[in-house]
């Protein structure tokens, strides 16, 4: 403000410095106090538009991560798992898909509310949009049912329904800790054809005659 | 050298610095304690080379109660306690009904002999009936017929150059000593024991020089009073067992000290007893210090009960003390003396007797292992490096398999070159080896469902003649070569490659990006992003934006995989498309354009960067057909639309992506497809037939249509691997490889570089084996049509080669593509392999090249996959090693086999998930190269092998150098753009200021002074402000 002094301007020029600081600091200020938890909108990652999270939410007394299980059943795991290893992709503006890494199902919601991880995907069910919070937690609602995300059993509260939301309904996509070569073991026939049990009683104790069929390596990958 | 390498430089280092404490019980554990992570490729941990010591002793084993049959009345023998287990505890041991007789040494003495000169060895190793000699045990006179027999056996292998190694007691102990005393249990027979082995020295021992006083007591303790499997077939408490080896240590103890002190002056031979031992590892690799205990336990309890009192501080070990208390016996401090020491060398016997049955073997949770190299280690480290006689070794197969015991080759292979590996890398002193057996024979509990001999006897027989087997043949082979010789002594050969040669890199179906990467390219709104309200974004009505118009940047991944071809520096990349993905009906009802669009921004970019691509229309995998689902679901390949629906894809990748392609690949591996197509052999056969088919319908449409326009090449690739005969000894074997070659390449190669049809000889073995029953195959046959259409169908050869099969002949009945082909593989131990159980044999793709060449002549061929999969996601050893040699083999080819070879692509890009045939990890794992890339980098820098790897091979092309200039430009594109703008700011300024100061010298040149410089800035007048 003192160079201001010094240095004398026409005085509509001073004027629009002040607006444009005085816009900067109210901004900044707007900032710091809602600052989004980075690379949690979908506008702001351009290289990594598929993430792997584990989506992790809590209350007084729990703390939880979504897990897609086999069977398809939407639960809350305390600890991160392959079964909570979600991929994240978006589809829209704001809108994602979210993916079970080990089951390969998606995550989905009826009209009801209720969660299931399908086999199939579809538009109307598994689309959710992401709201990004002030804490850096984020809301999804069923894109289409218009109904929360939430690891409870309390179906309350949706877009425009002017009701509370639903407890544990604040997620937090957490960065993977799971060594993944879990999630992606799958059944490999030729895998460790090598170092099989040793058959001692046996005449071939290394399984060194083999009936299987010739393998390709380029049909494996 | 990594940490692995470090740790056994220190271990090695502690073991100099401990040498004279080397040998204290428990030294042993050294040898679990070293990094199971070595490298796979290390020279000392691969198929060792090379000659054994000179001198090393070669010898062929057999006991007495084994082969001599010679039935008591006849020959004065006296019965043994196997006599008696055999016959009255029948329901323990198999088909015993001809236990006298069996090989009947002692009556076909010189087919033995015979047998023996056949191998040329250099000792024979025999043990002596106690109750031949002496028919109730005790030593009186001897029966004269048992006497003069081994005398004649002693004075002819002498006076053939055979050494004698004589045991004493090979378990046949006379039953009379059993039934009047109880055997072992009572130490009365320690005497009767000295008493024969006495009179064995003074009648034999001015010609024997090597003694065993017994074979493998723990077996006599363990079995034979313990488990009841041998005779005496008793089941005594844990007590009696360890009273019975404490009286047999001591019988050896005693007849040794009795030999060295009577004996050994005059006839100057050496004495031990053979122990025998199983080897066992950590459970599962985990080497942790409570494993290791374990398994030093196990060893302990079996080989350490007796090694340690005879061969180590004269008591048994402390971990057998601890665990039996008072049921085992002591031994004095007198007798501990008495009793170390007592063995001239380490007599060690390593066969399938020790691993039988696997219950019994004492285990501690850990993992039985063959690995006799480890064994032998361990030996050198507990007992303070013995010299080492290995006098028994071998494995055996069952009662049917007659001449042709190739597993047992395998196995021999793999124990007599831990034997060479010890000697040249870990310094064990082993003087000699013994095969077991000589001749098939009775196998204790087993009888004679299994055979150990390297001869083959027809016990049914009256001649019973010797037989030689394959391993016999095998064993001569070893001991003639007196080991195993360098494979290829050819000089090296170098240089280089032609110049357009190309290095490639092969990538299965390109997974399409089927959107642009950002949605801010699609999207024509404008959002207003509500922040503070429900944060969410809202689109501003009624403005529309205008996007972006596509191009090749959108597609990040693009960008991402040519990173890494960049990274490699290859000049060939080769990947497919995904037809289901480009067609998805099947037709071309449906053309996903976008996905069109994306593997022609994959082409163009790559081309940018001097990558020229190879393209592949099909590449089935195990778990993706790769056919657009309306195709599969009629029934796929089996379905003859399928055919005319690939040539319509065919051509409209030719249309769209031909300008850029002229390297087409239409089907990868069509001779792979009965993983596909496998509920029948007629499947299979029709299958590969539509598929040959459609691609040459694929490839007459681009010869007509496409190649006077693109100028490109059209061919489908074949696995070829390489095949050899897993038994070089039987023509079965050989013939067996022929017809491998035949159903796995000819079938497909044939009609289209031979006459247009399938091989007449894979038709007629197939007719053959339809009349015989045995299949109810059908090869489809072409019209005079397809003939025409398929001769011909191809421009080059393309190749994906991997490993060499071993094949075995097996006659096999079935209605199976795989049963056609009657034949097993096999997998040799001793070969380095991948972790999947790939042979690394370098050699293989050289003859796969020639068999090609020889075939059909010269055409040019491409390698367009050769690859193996490496556990390691970084360091990857067995890939860097596999490269290199492979590579240079094809180098050799091209060189002195003048074989047309175009170009290698290596198999594969990156791996999926975790670390296997990638020279990057998976993208999961930000794609992180492996130490190979660096490796083939530098060979497609040298491209080849040339003697002086400085010098470049190639001129570079006028293009390539102008193009630095350009990519030079390209890369500083914005540093010069801003350069330029900074430059003409400056000019601009200067001008200013040259024009201002200008007018100001004219203004003030009236009062200037010429004789006091004034410079133009000082004489503008400060601007104040007012």
């Amino acid at each position: 403000m003192l160079f201001l002094h010094r240095v004398s301007f026409d005085r509509p020029l001073v004027e629009g410095w002040l607006w444009i600081l005085a816009v900067l600091q109210v901004t900044c200020l707007r900032r710091a106090l809602a600052f989004p938890i980075h690379d949690t909108n979908p506008l702001f990652q351009f290289s990594d538009l598929v993430r792997l999270r584990h989506l992790y939410t809590a209350d007084e007394n729990i703390q939880l991560h979504l897990q897609i299980t086999e069977n398809g059943e939407v639960t809350g795991a305390k600890e991160q798992n392959i079964y909570s290893l979600l991929e994240m992709k978006a589809v829209k503006p704001s809108v994602l898909v979210i993916q079970g890494k080990k089951t390969l199902r998606y995550l989905c919601m009826d009209s009801m509310g209720r969660l299931f991880g399908s086999e199939v995907y579809s538009e109307t069910d598994c689309h959710f949009r992401e709201v990004p919070l002030s804490d850096g937690y984020n809301l999804y609602f069923s894109e289409k049912h218009r109904m929360p995300l939430t690891l409870s059993d309390v179906r309350t509260g949706g877009i425009g329904t002017g009701r509370a939301l639903p407890p544990l309904c604040h997620f937090l996509p957490l960065v993977n800790k799971v060594p993944v070569e879990a999630v992606y073991l799958t059944l490999d026939p030729f895998e460790g054809l090598g170092d099989s049990d040793l058959g001692e009683g046996s005449e071939d104790p290394f399984n060194m005659v083999q009936q299987t069929d010739i393998f390709s390596p380029s049909l494996v990958s | 050298m990594g940490a692995p390498g470090l740790k056994a430089l220190l271990a090695s280092l502690a073991l100099a610095c401990l040498g004279t404490a080397a040998g204290y019980p428990g030294e042993g554990k050294q040898v679990w304690e070293a990094s199971p992570d070595f490298n796979p490729v290390d020279e000392n941990r691969r198929f060792a080379h090379g000659p054994f010591p000179s001198g090393f002793l070669w010898g062929a084993g057999s006991a007495a109660f084994q082969v001599e049959g010679g039935g008591e009345k006849e020959t004065g023998r006296g019965l043994s306690i196997w006599d008696h287990f055999v016959l009255h505890q029948r329901n323990r041991v198999g088909n015993t009904s001809a236990v006298v007789g069996s090989a009947d040494s002692y009556v076909h003495l010189d087919k033995d002999l015979a047998a023996l000169e056949m191998l040329a060895v250099t000792f024979y190793h025999f043990s002596i009936s106690w109750s031949r000699l002496f028919p109730d045990g005790a030593v009186g006179s001897p029966n004269e017929k048992g006497l003069r027999y081994y005398n004649r056996l002693i004075d002819t292998l002498l006076l053939r150059k055979v050494q004698p190694v004589v045991t004493l007691y090979h378990w046949d102990l006379p039953l009379t000593i059993q039934e009047k005393l109880g055997g072992w249990k009572n130490a009365a027979v320690i005497k009767l024991f000295r008493d024969y082995a006495g009179f064995c020295f003074q009648e034999f021992g001015d010609r024997v020089k090597y003694w065993i006083t017994m074979h493998n007591p723990y077996l006599v303790a363990w079995h034979g009073y313990r488990t009841g499997l041998q005779a005496p077939g008793e089941r005594r408490e844990t007590a009696s067992v360890y009273a019975v080896a404490h009286n047999l240590i001591k019988a050896h103890a005693k007849v040794w000290h009795d030999y060295n002190t009577h004996f050994r002056p005059s006839q100057n031979g050496l004495l031990s007893v053979t122990l025998g031992s199983h080897w066992i590892e950590p459970e599962k690799g985990k080497v942790t210090p409570v494993n290791i205990e374990k398994c030093q336990q196990s060893i302990d309890a079996v080989l350490g009960w007796f090694a340690q009192p005879i061969h180590g501080d004269g008591d048994y070990p402390k971990s057998l003390k601890k665990n039996l208390h008072s049921l085992l016996p002591n031994f004095t401090d007198t007798e501990k003396n008495y009793v170390k020491g007592t063995a001239d060398f380490f007599a060690l016997s390593f066969g399938p007797n020790n691993f039988k049955p696997p219950s019994s073997v004492p285990k501690m949770g850990q993992q039985v292992s063959l690995n006799l190299r480890e064994l032998l280690n361990w030996i050198k480290l507990e007992y303070d490096s013995p010299r080492i006689l290995i006098t028994e070794s071998g494995w055996f197969t069952n009662r049917n398999v007659k001449t042709e015991d190739t597993t047992v080759i395998y196995l021999m292979k793999k124990f007599i070159n831990e034997v060479l590996q010890a000697i040249k890398y870990d310094d064990v002193n082993v003087f000699g080896y013994t095969a077991w057996s000589l001749m098939d024979g009775f196998e204790w509990q087993d009888a004679y469902n299994n055979r150990r001999g390297l001869f083959y006897v027809d016990f049914n027989s009256t001649e019973k003649e010797r037989v030689p087997k394959s391993s016999a043949r095998f064993y001569q082979q070893i001991i003639q070569e007196n080991g195993f010789p360098q494979e290829d002594s050819a000089p090296a050969v170098h240089g280089n490659f032609p110049c357009d040669f190309n290095w490639g890199i092969t990538d299965s179906v390109l997974k399409a990006e089927v959107a642009p990467s950002s949605p801010q390219f699609i999207d024509h709104h404008l959002y207003i992003w509500n922040i503070t309200g429900d944060g969410t974004l809202y689109p501003v009505p009624g403005v529309k934006l205008k996007t972006r118009p596509a191009q090749c940047t959108d597609f990040v991944s693009i960008k991402k995989q040519l990173a890494l071809l960049q990274r490699v520096k290859v000049t060939h990349y080769r990947f497919a498309l995904n037809w289901s993905l480009i067609l998805p009906n099947g037709d071309l009802s449906l053309i996903n354009k976008e996905v069109l669009r994306y593997y022609r921004c994959m082409i163009s970019e790559a081309l940018k960067l001097n990558i020229t691509s190879m393209v592949t229309l099909y590449y089935p995998t195990h778990a993706h057909i790769g056919l657009p689902s309306p195709l599969r679901d009629a029934g796929g390949w089996l379905n003859q639309t399928t055919i005319w629906a690939f040539h319509d894809y065919a051509k409209l990748c030719f249309q769209e992506l031909g300008d850029l392609v002229k390297l087409w690949i239409t089907i990868n591996e069509p001779n792979r497809l009965s993983h596909s197509y496998n509920k029948s052999s007629n499947a299979t056969y029709q299958a590969a037939h539509n598929l040959l088919i459609a691609h040459a319908l694929a490839w007459r449409t681009y010869d007509e249509h496409y190649r006077p326009m693109q100028h490109g090449h059209v061919a489908l690739s074949l696995h070829a691997d390489w095949a050899e005969a897993a038994n070089p000894y039987i023509h079965s074997h050989l013939e067996a490889v022929e017809r491998f070659l035949l159903f796995e390449i000819a079938w497909l190669a044939d009609p289209i570089w031979g006459d247009g049809d399938y091989p007449t000889a894979l038709r007629e073995y197939i007719e053959s084996k339809n009349r015989k029953g045995l299949s109810n195959s059908f090869l489809p046959h072409f019209t005079s049509k397809e003939r025409a259409l398929v001769k011909g169908a191809a421009d080059f050869f393309a190749l994906n080669h991997f490993s060499t099969r071993l094949v075995v002949h097996v006659n096999k009945s079935g209605s199976r593509y795989e049963s056609d082909r009657d034949s097993n593989l096999l997998l040799d131990i001793t070969c380095l392999s991948s972790p999947s159980g790939l042979a690394v044999v370098p050699r293989g793709i050289r003859q796969v090249l020639n068999w090609i060449q020889n075939k059909y002549g010269t055409v040019a061929i491409y390698i367009t996959a050769n690859g193996v999969d490496d556990k390691s996601s970084s360091n990857d050893e067995l890939r860097k090693y596999y490269l290199e040699k492979y590579t240079y083999e094809v180098y050799k080819a091209f060189l002195l086999d003048k074989i047309n070879i175009k170009g290698y692509y290596a198999f594969t890009l990156s791996d999926r998930y975790k670390p296997q045939y990638g020279f990057f990890n998976s993208p999961l794992y930000s794609s992180k190269a492996k130490s190979s890339v660096e490796v083939y980098n530098a060979l497609i820098a040298r491209n080849g092998f040339p003697a002086d790897s400085a010098a470049p091979s190639c001129p570079l092309s006028a293009e390539k150098v102008q193009c630095t200039i350009c990519s030079f430009l390209l890369q500083k594109k914005t540093l010069i753009f801003s350069g330029f703008c900074l430059l003409s700011t400056i000019i601009l300024l200067l001008a200013v200021f040259i024009i201002h100061s200008g007018k100001k010298s004219r203004r003030n040149q009236p009062q200037a002074i010429p004789s006091q410089p004034t410079y133009s800035f000082q004489a503008c007048p400060k601007y104040m402000p007012s």
